[in-house]
């Protein structure tokens, strides 16, 4: 009984925490985005694939013991990618994009929205940087 | 029967004028009509009573068609589009704006540059990104680490280039023409507060 029920279970959790993380994915504009900046717009159904085939992969590595033993350069750009995606998240998240547009307006600085988002940027970088090197050592 | 002569009036949307009473309707609105009418029709004077150099005037087309009909009566005028015009007008006093426009956008980077950073690792505390960062590792090398740095600080920089990468900001030139979505974004909010005066001063007349 329990060889019928738990993979049932198993699936039915997979399907609704999939619809989350396309969701997740999808709302925020990221794909677009790229596929703008790129113009590759015909190419929006690989990019479904390709973060369908990642979801997988990803969901059954990190959940068995199974390693790739790929070597430490691509972790590095692995590395890399990854904080590329989540910059492009943090981007596209409400706060930011609702939060700039007032603070223009109400200080009356039009023409230095450039240093305003780079502040941001800077910000992102080295609490990052800060959380990851300096956070361990103070636990 | 008289002979009534067509004018065409066009709301020029936003007007951003040099501050003073007595406004030419030129200035607030585009006009067609024959030739030398055209020119008198331009040359009317709007005035504006009680003149508040920070306010927004709005003022509806149908004022101004009064003014016409009454300087001219043998005209038939057709408003062509929005049916007011948003006054703006130019700070006599900009250099007081930029006077301090240094220090204020000093200021709002440090604020901003703070806030960033308690974002992010509330984010990442939030999100559990250092058990991530740990699977991922493990998964890629097959080493277990605590403090896995050869993942960690690529990425820290790998979220300021994404983050470039979507203001559009890192490639000097466009990319492409396209607006980016920070300035959709700027353009919309000023959009929605136009829209919000004009409602309210309707509701006040």
């Amino acid at each position: 009984m329990q060889y019928i029920l738990v993979p049932i279970i198993g699936l039915a959790n997979g399907i609704i925490v999939g619809s989350g993380i396309v969701a997740l994915i999808t709302l925020l504009d990221i794909v677009p985005r790229l596929a703008q900046l790129t113009k590759t717009y015909r190419y929006i159904r690989e990019y479904e694939y390709i973060l369908i085939i990642g979801s997988t992969i990803a969901a059954f590595l990190s959940l068995t013991r199974l390693s790739l033993h790929l070597g430490f350069v691509l972790v590095v750009i692995i590395g890399f990618f990854n904080g590329f995606f989540i910059g492009m998240l943090a981007s596209a998240l409400a706060e930011v994009m609702n939060v700039i547009p007032v603070i223009v307006r109400r200080f009356k600085i039009d023409g230095y929205v450039i240093y305003i988002l780079y502040s941001l940027v800077l910000g992102k970088v080295i609490g990052s940087l800060i959380h990851w090197i300096f956070l361990p050592k103070i636990r | 029967m008289q002979d009534y002569k067509e004018v065409y009036v066009q709301s020029k949307g936003k007007a951003i004028i040099a501050p003073k009473n007595r406004i030419q309707l030129k200035e607030i609105v585009d006009i067609y009509a024959k030739n030398n009418l055209k020119e008198e029709i331009e040359n009317i004077v709007y005035i504006i009573e009680d003149l508040n150099m920070n306010n927004t005037y709005i003022i509806s087309l149908i004022t101004i068609v009064n003014l016409i009909k009454s300087k001219f009566q043998d005209t038939t005028i057709i408003v062509i589009g929005d049916s007011e015009v948003v006054l703006n007008f130019k700070d006599k006093h900009l250099q007081n704006h930029t006077k301090y426009v240094g220090l204020r956008v000093a200021l709002i980077s440090f604020i901003l540059f703070i806030g960033a950073i308690t974002a992010i690792i509330n984010f990442h505390s939030d999100v559990n990104m250092s058990e991530a960062h740990k699977t991922i590792y493990k998964v890629v090398t097959g080493v277990e680490s605590d403090t896995p740095y050869l993942l960690q600080i690529p990425y820290s920089i790998g979220i300021g280039v994404g983050m470039s990468v979507f203001f559009n900001h890192v490639f000097k030139k466009r990319i492409n023409n396209e607006p980016s979505p920070l300035e959709v974004e700027m353009y919309l909010y000023q959009q929605n507060m136009d829209e919000y005066i004009k409602d309210n001063s309707k509701n006040n007349k």
